[in-house]
């Protein structure tokens, strides 16, 4: 694990911008009466875009998928540390198209006071993941569901249902 | 035969593609009428079986063979005689067998020797010195003797061969008897060695000939012999042997110079060379040499193309090398291909030859209308046929660069393009195209298939466009514009020239859509034609097409039929991307049944011009709503460029337009979904009124890209309060208080009240939950899960209403439950009052069953109050119960009951509960069990019911676990004070019952003890009769105070070894409890 | 060099397809199209067989007389696929590979570039330039 010092600059601006593009869309809401739904959603999908892109780029050079557990390695190991810097800790599966990705320190949580005051705005910090999740899944031809959960700042779960059609 | 059209035609000679066998000609068979004959002959020709050898087997009835022409080949006038092949395989025998009946002890042998001889010298003379061999079968009626014995035959035999002058290896003896098939086989094999030492020797003939040879004069003879030493080699079945003759005779043919007057004599003649190469090379399973060597020789002869007025026979020669067929058949022989080489390729490969020779012959020929057949014809020889293959009829054996007669060969050339002219071409193109479909269908390869069958449909120019339909539809899913385009385009222009109205319309209208391709220009062409079309003129002709067939198709286009018959024509369009698009939506998810529905209308097109239309309507699957949602308008001029006046409706190009529509919903469709109809009814309808001077359009466009539900149901004006002290417990009746207030402006009547459980939690909870209004009543299990329709009255504005409904669960878990009220209240939509039934307010309550109690059951021994595990017959025990109450709130126990099964029965009758109202209470009653029946090993216990109450009475039961019942054989009471006193005497009886029905021999000792001293038996054998007891009398003398070990009396049965001690000791008092002497 | 570079979704249907000679539109759309069909078999067949292909580089897919087409898969499904004319038997396998690397690249940047919607034609004047420079390097 890394050390708050040790962090490069570029790594602490993802930070940054991440938190600011969570702000700002919820402030640019409010004004209207509309719920925090639409405002997930919205970043649900900026975070399904750049999974795409993403997911282009960081599978240029690794060799072929096997079969869906392999996409999800790889997801839980390359995709995250590309982004993250971490690996995911623990990745669990029923063998049904249900995947669980636990990460017992969540970088984009981790600026959040740890315990369970903040425990409610924890979710417009997942959306973005989420989104990024899915559309890195969705860009390697799987389809899928993906939704967060937080029991204890700053580890998180995040469970990615695949859609067969 | 060989006629002269084979070198117009193409087609390999069969003679070359058979598998050659060796030639065997059986004579003197009188068929007709003699039944022995016909049986050798049926023998010899019928099942012929692989497991056979190979031979072609002919009944000669003339005893002469065809005159041998002259052989003066010494200056070669061509590579192979066009005979040849057939001359070897049908008409000169290896092997020519005389058959002739003859038996040994025939009386007039002299003669007959000598008519056999007479016949053998025949034949002989009519093979005219070949090396054919000859044999003589002689048919016997008897069978022969084994061989050495007959002194006679062997005799005979020896001067029948001197007569015919054969060797003794040629004669042969077939008796008619039983096994003839198998003398037949046997014989088989015999001609068939003699045919192989035939076609050996006729090598070797050849073969001999080389070195006569020179390479400056004889360079064809080359080509000839080694073709002709692998032929014979084949007959021979040597196809090793035959395959390396065949490609040294390959590679000589490409050593010929090649000029314009002999090149299609080579490539004729390589072209057979190389059939017989790949098909030996398939025959030896070696595919990637055959494929190899067909790619070479391709590729070789593909620059020979000979003079370029017959360019057609270069592209005919080419499509005709049969690799397909070859590699079909030896995938059919057991081959396996792949995806990316299989015959497929080479019939696709073959079909696009034939569409060169088709382009290359339409170009050719074209002048030929105003040329004559030359007279007399070149292509007629003097007897009929060819001489040497792949030569010209007109200069035969002629071998040098320039043609003999230049007149002549320009009337050869011009006959033969009058020739190819009447060739049917798309004839031959189509079924090269589906083997290839099949082929590519088979190996996995559905585009390319697609492509061919495009290729395929697309041949003629008068094949109805519905056959490019299927293909269509691939390129449409796959979304390949730029090929669906192209395809389209042709499309049209078969409808054009066909004159199909609908399938015109159909074409255009996808042609002008956003997918097509095609640039704006020829949009606006389409558009204007589409319009001609509706306006029931004749459109512009497509471009690239032939100028008759113009006429033609302008007269069809002016026929009545074509388009006045049917004034409607209604193009589906759900499949296609039509050039109007059009998106509906419903303004919000779901809508209120007192307020209007909103719904808006897209449309788009995307044509160069204008599009007017007259009317527009959607269709609801309700269709009460469709009159609501219509458009129309005057549409005076519907096939004009102009932009719109007023009033018209008109869609203009890269613009949006919106309709709006809103409509009151009709209350019988509350809760449910509305759509607009997608599917069958999306189509894009063209109406033409002729009964008008001007034709009006209409523009159907329900285009099945929307397909919105709509969910409205009133606001609920009903508040639902449920009032209950969760959790419940089982078996308890639990009070659910439904309170309901009306907030509605207007009074509203009927209110009704449903509860129910919510469909999807675990089917079972219906029966373990149980609904009741009275509190009264036993709530058991004949009462239902849900209550419906409880009638609550009608209710003014602000009323309040409460109704109490009673739960009871057996069954510990947790259940949701429904509570609705539905009411009917009036209210007013727009103008109109509409009584509205509103089935709503859906308040979900979960209920907790909880476990009231823990009930834990104990079984006690009588003596030691210890916890055991089975129970023995007749032997008292003690059931005790402990009650634990996990209920929260305090609740009353009003007694607890056993409920014994019999034979269950307690020593002191029925037990009384000694349980009052405490938190944590017992219970306990002593039972007994009387023997049962041997082998019942288990026994139920009963169950045991506590009485409780909350607020209502209930009652829950236990029931106990079943026990393993034994039947003690002997059962020992003992009778003692209850305690000792130091020095004093104690007296201990034991009581020995016998339980069993037999006699029991009984070993008692008693051991020592420090703590006592007794006075009785220390080891005695009792014998204990059935049914019976003894009575064992110690007397014990404490020697110590306090809790002391008695001394332990053990019991031995001696009919039951070992099975005694465990049992019987339960029963005995281990210690006694020894007080301080009383003075 | 080649003679026509294509990009096609997982869904198969084209994003970009570039020829020379323009005129021969068609026929290379149906040579590209048809090629498919190999390409669909190749990647079936991963994780059957034991020499499963794991390379994403697929290799010769078919040869006809006049082309050689070779395949590229990204694991993002999408397909790259580089005709040559047959008569240029001066290229080795790694030169193809390496052309479709530099392909995969540049189609890499369009995927990451916010402006492109993904599944779109792709409209870009770079992609155009590193594609016109794959077809010209020999011409």
């Amino acid at each position: 694990m890394e050390r708050e010092g040790v962090r490069m600059a570029d790594e602490a601006l993802f930070e940054f911008l991440h938190m600011e593009v969570i702000s700002y869309i919820f402030k640019s809401l409010e004004k209207d009466d509309s719920d925090n739904g639409k405002c997930t959603a919205k970043l649900e999908g900026m975070g399904f875009r750049v999974g795409q892109g993403l997911v282009e780029r960081f599978t240029r050079d690794i060799p072929r998928f096997k079969d869906e557990l392999d996409i999800m390695k790889f997801v839980c190991k390359d995709f995250w540390a590309g982004i993250f810097k971490k690996q995911v800790d623990n990745l669990r599966t029923n063998h049904q198209g249900v995947y669980v990705l636990q990460d017992n320190r969540f970088r984009l949580l981790t600026q959040i006071s740890a315990g369970k005051q903040y425990m409610e705005h924890a979710p417009k910090f997942l959306a973005f993941t989420c989104g990024l999740v899915r559309g890195a899944l969705s860009n390697l031809g799987v389809n899928s569901i993906v939704t967060a959960e937080v029991s204890l700042l700053p580890a998180c779960k995040f469970q990615v249902m695949m859609q067969r059609a | 035969m060989v006629s002269p059209s084979t070198c117009n035609e193409w087609e390999l000679p069969p003679e070359l593609c058979c598998r050659p066998m060796p030639f065997v000609a059986l004579m003197g068979l009188d068929m007709i009428y003699n039944a022995v004959h016909r049986a050798i002959w049926e023998a010899f020709s019928a099942n012929r079986r692989t497991d056979r050898v190979p031979q072609c087997v002919v009944n000669v009835l003339p005893w002469s063979f065809l005159q041998r022409t002259s052989y003066e080949w010494y200056i070669p006038k061509g590579i192979l005689k066009v005979g040849w092949m057939h001359k070897h395989l049908n008409v000169i025998p290896a092997v020519a067998v005389v058959f002739f009946e003859l038996d040994w002890d025939e009386p007039q042998w002299r003669e007959r020797q000598s008519e056999c001889s007479t016949r053998v010298e025949i034949v002989r003379q009519s093979l005219q010195g070949r090396g054919t061999k000859v044999a003589v079968v002689l048919i016997q009626k008897k069978a022969p003797l084994p061989p050495g014995e007959d002194l006679v035959a062997s005799e005979r035999a020896a001067t029948l061969c001197t007569a015919c002058e054969l060797s003794a290896k040629a004669l042969f003896v077939l008796p008619h008897t039983d096994h003839l098939v198998g003398y037949i086989i046997r014989l088989e094999n015999a001609f068939y060695e003699l045919s192989q030492g035939y076609y050996h020797a006729e090598a070797r003939k050849v073969k001999s000939h080389k070195e006569l040879l020179n390479r400056t004069t004889h360079q064809l003879l080359f080509v000839r012999h080694q073709f002709k030493i692998g032929f014979f080699c084949e007959l021979k079945q040597d196809t090793q042997t035959a395959l390396k003759h065949y490609k040294n005779a390959y590679s000589h043919v490409h050593e010929l110079r090649a000029y314009d007057t002999n090149v299609l004599e080579i490539k004729t003649f390589a072209g057979f060379i190389n059939y017989k190469i790949c098909r030996l090379c398939f025959q030896h399973n070696l595919p990637l040499d055959a494929i190899s060597n067909f790619r070479k020789h391709v590729d070789l002869c593909k620059t020979k193309s000979g003079s370029s007025e017959l360019a057609f026979e270069h592209a005919a020669w080419m499509a005709k090398q049969l690799f397909g067929d070859l590699f079909d058949e030896a995938i059919k022989l057991g081959l396996t291909a792949i995806q990316t080489q299989h015959p497929g390729f080479y019939y696709q490969q073959a079909a696009y030859r034939a569409q060169d020779r088709k382009k290359m012959a339409l170009q050719l020929c074209k002048p030929l209308a105003s040329v004559a057949y030359p007279l007399p014809d070149p292509l007629e020889t003097p007897n009929g046929k060819l001489d040497y293959f792949g030569q010209r009829p007109w200069r035969q054996g002629h071998q040098s660069i320039d043609p003999p007669d230049p007149a002549r060969e320009r009337e050869g050339i011009l006959a033969l393009q009058w020739h190819e002219k009447a060739v049917d071409h798309s004839g031959l193109i189509i079924p090269l195209l589906s083997s290839a479909v099949a082929q590519f269908k088979k190996y996995k390869c559905p585009r390319m298939k697609n492509y061919l069958s495009k290729s395929q449909s697309s041949m003629g120019n008068y094949i109805s466009t519905m056959l490019f339909n299927y293909v269509l539809c691939e390129y449409r899913v796959e979304r390949w514009w730029v090929i669906l385009t192209s395809i389209l385009s042709t499309a049209l222009k078969c409808a054009f020239l066909m004159a199909q109205v609908q399938d015109y319309i159909t074409i255009s209208m996808e042609l002008l859509g956003r997918t097509s391709t095609l640039d704006d220009e020829r949009k606006s062409v389409i558009q204007k034609n589409l319009m001609k079309v509706l306006m029931n003129t004749c459109p512009d002709p497509e471009p690239a097409c032939d100028e008759a067939a113009i006429e033609v198709a302008k007269n069809l286009w002016k026929e009545p039929g074509s388009v006045k018959s049917n004034n409607v024509i209604t193009v589906e369009m759900q499949n296609y991307v039509p050039f109007v698009e059009c998106k509906a939506a419903f303004l919000q998810e779901s809508f209120s049944v007192d307020s209007p529905v909103k719904f808006q209308l897209l449309l788009r097109a995307s044509c160069p011009f204008p599009q007017r239309y007259s009317h527009l309507s959607v269709t609801f699957n309700n269709q009460a709503y469709n009159a609501h949602c219509m458009v129309s308008g005057s549409c005076d001029s519907p096939c004009s460029t102009e932009p719109p006046t007023e009033g018209e409706l008109c869609l203009l190009v890269g613009k949006v337009q919106r309709h709006d529509f809103s409509f009151v919903a009709q209350t019988s469709d509350t809760g449910k979904a509305i759509e607009v109809r997608a599917g069958k009814s999306a189509i894009c309808i063209i109406k033409m009124f002729m009964c008008i001077q001007q034709k009006k359009i209409s523009d159907h466009n329900n285009s099945s890209i929307f397909f919105r539900n709509t969910f409205y149901s009133p606001m609920p004006r009903l508040a639902l309060r449920v009032e209950h002290d969760p959790p419940a417990l089982s078996f308890e009746l639990f009070r659910l208080r439904v309170c309901t207030q009306s907030r509605e402006e207007q009074p509203v009547s009927d209110v009704q009240l449903t509860i129910s459980l919510q469909p999807g939690q675990d089917a079972n909870l219906s029966q373990t939950t149980h609904v009741t209004l009275d509190s009264n009543v036993q709530c058991d299990d004949s009462f239902p899960s849900f209550l419906h329709n409880i009638p609550l009255g009608n209710l003014q504005p602000g009323d309040q209403v409460e109704k109490d409904v009673f739960v009871k669960t057996t069954l510990v878990g947790s259940r949701i439950f429904l509570i609705s009220v539905a009411y009917t209240v009036t209210a007013m939509v727009g103008d109109e009052e509409h009584h509205l039934s509103c089935r709503c307010q859906q308040v979900r309550t979960s209920q907790n069953g909880r476990a009231i109690f823990v009930t834990q059951v104990s079984f006690v021994s009588l003596s030691q109050f210890e916890p055991m595990t089975r129970i023995y017959s007749d032997d008292p025990f003690l059931l005790q119960t402990n009650i634990l109450s996990l209920s929260p709130w305090p609740i009353t126990i009003a007694r607890g009951c056993f409920q014994l099964q019999p034979p269950m029965a307690s020593p002191d009758g029925d037990p009384a509960s000694q349980l009052k109202q405490d938190e944590i209470g017992s219970d306990c009653c002593c039972l007994q069990c009387p023997p049962v029946p041997d082998g019942q090993s288990g026994i139920a216990m009963g169950t045991y019911t506590i009485f409780w109450k909350r607020f209502f009475a209930c009652g829950s039961s236990v029931l106990f676990d079943e026990k393993c019942l034994l039947c003690s054989s002997v059962l020992v009471f003992t009778e003692m004070p209850a305690f000792g006193r130091v020095r004093e005497v104690l007296p201990v009886r034991f009581q020995l019952h016998n339980r069993t029905a037999f006699v029991q021999e009984v070993e008692a000792t008693v051991t020592a003890s420090d703590a006592f001293m007794f006075s009785g038996n220390k080891l005695v054998r009792l014998r204990i009769l059935p049914g019976c007891e003894q009575e064992l009398l110690y007397n014990l003398y404490p020697l110590m105070l306090g809790f002391q070990a008695l001394p332990q009396l053990l019991l031995r049965l001696l009919h039951f070894p070992g099975a005694t001690n465990e049992a019987l000791h339960r029963l005995l008092p281990t210690h006694i409890f020894v007080k301080v002497k009383m003075f | 060099m080649a003679v026509c570079v294509a990009v096609i979704t997982k869904e198969n249907y084209p994003l970009y397809i570039s020829n020379i000679p323009a005129a021969n539109e068609l026929k290379f759309h149906y040579t590209v199209h048809t090629s498919l069909d190999v390409v669909e078999e190749k990647l079936s067949a991963v994780g059957k067989t034991a020499s499963d292909l794991r390379e994403l580089y697929l290799g010769l897919l078919y040869p006809t007389e006049d082309y050689k087409v070779y395949g590229y898969v990204a694991n993002t499904k999408v397909k790259f696929v580089i005709v040559i004319d047959s008569s240029n038997t001066s290229f080795r396998d790694n030169e193809i590979r390496s052309m479709f690397r530099k392909l995969h690249t540049a189609y890499t940047d369009v995927m990451c570039n916010p402006f492109y919607t993904p599944g779109d034609p792709i409209r870009s004047k770079t992609f155009d330039n590193v594609i016109s420079s794959m077809m010209m390097q020999v011409c």
